[in-house]
């Protein structure tokens, strides 16, 4: 019996390559846009060479993936889930797609749906969280489309280009999940 | 301004950690799992004397080398020095003004009585000196002294995080509280009227 969980009609997740995705990375780290969308830290340009031992540690320290288009087999972000705590099934969700070619498409949305499948089905999740900053209004619909629940704000956590603005929590139990995606 | 002390209100003082006999005096009160859960983000559980001293040595390097992004305070009765408790401002990002409370009281005499006026000596801290523009707190949904506690001095329910923490055979939600500058500032004039 194969069981591919890892692969959806556009994208799949892979296992990161310490060859080549540090090189990748420290470029998407560039694209100071994609960088105030993925992180509340004040952005960097990243080098290839701190990537490589940063993604080392993202990979002991979550369940860390590449994501491919299945088309045209080009990496063009990263989808992750960390901070798991397996006494209470929680784990929290990290995606970003740093080839912006990709914005938009539905390419995020299926990684994600993917890598919750993984969580819930295979971890054994019963719920999983994350939070995004207010003004990345394309995350926050895609994380409704695909069942997420806002769960709170943090009024005005974050400062940028002298504005302050709100972070939202937003969480999926698993009940949640398993209504919008029953089992084959 | 200046002279009003920041290390003391009327019957508290905050003090440095005494690595010799705080832990031995915190250690019992680990057996208060609520207690447990504020000391530390691992799992709650009692802790042996030598644990909560590598603790507060590690959190002391910790302070030495993140130039500031954690404050920790020991919470002493003025009138015989005895240890009460602990303040903790934690996660300062310095970029937004942001930064995470963590409170308790162990020593059996004063809890459920003193957890008001450490919080003063915190939030007037954390918005007088370290200059931060909002603080959140973590409360598990069971515990309502703490609710009752952050709700009276101000702070706001933000964040429901939906069975997030497990006890009692049960499941529970893990709440944030916030207050903004703006709001304790105006809720101590209210309260100087």
């Amino acid at each position: 019996m194969t069981i591919d969980t890892f692969t959806g009609k556009l994208v799949r997740l892979i296992v990161p390559d310490l060859e080549t995705d540090p090189q990748r990375t420290a470029d998407w780290s560039r694209d100071s846009e994609y960088m105030r969308l993925y992180d509340t830290d004040p952005v960097k340009v990243l080098s290839a060479q701190s990537e490589k031992e940063e993604l080392e540690k993202r990979v002991a320290r979550n369940l860390w993936f590449m994501i491919q288009t299945l088309n045209t087999q080009q990496v063009i972000g990263e989808v992750s889930l960390g901070g798991i705590d397996h006494r209470v099934g929680n784990a929290w969700l990290g995606i970003g797609i740093g080839n912006r070619d990709f914005w938009g498409k539905g390419y995020g949305t299926e990684a994600t749906r993917l890598i919750l499948g993984f969580g819930f089905r295979e971890l054994n999740l019963r719920r999983v969280s994350l939070n995004v900053i207010a003004y990345n209004e394309r995350a926050i619909h895609a994380y409704e489309k695909i069942g997420f629940v806002v769960e709170g704000t943090s009024r005005k956590s974050i400062l940028r280009c002298g504005r302050r603005w709100d972070v939202i929590y937003m969480g999926i139990l698993r009940e949640e999940w398993e209504a919008r995606n029953p089992p084959d | 301004m200046l002279q009003r002390p920041l290390f003391e209100n009327a019957r508290l003082r905050l003090a440095a950690v005494d690595l010799k006999n705080d832990p031995v005096i915190e250690s019992p009160w680990t057996y208060d799992l609520n207690y447990a859960r504020h000391f530390n983000a691992s799992p709650a559980r009692p802790l042996a004397v030598f644990e909560i001293e590598k603790f507060y040595k590690e959190l002391q390097d910790k302070q030495r080398e993140n130039a500031g992004s954690l404050f920790n305070f020991m919470i002493r009765l003025k009138e015989d020095d005895r240890l009460l408790g602990f303040i903790r401002i934690m996660e300062v990002q310095w970029v937004h003004g942001v930064g995470w409370l963590a409170l308790a009281i162990g020593e059996p005499a004063y809890k459920g009585i003193i957890e008001a006026e450490a919080l003063e000596l915190a939030l007037n801290y954390a918005f007088e000196e370290l200059n931060l523009f909002r603080l959140t707190v973590d409360v598990a949904g069971y515990d309502m002294a703490a609710i009752q506690l952050y709700e009276g001095a101000g702070f706001s329910l933000e964040v429901r995080q939906r069975e997030m923490i497990y006890r009692d055979n049960r499941f529970w939600d893990h709440l944030h509280y916030g207050i903004l500058r703006e709001e304790w500032q105006q809720r101590a004039l209210e309260v100087a009227k």
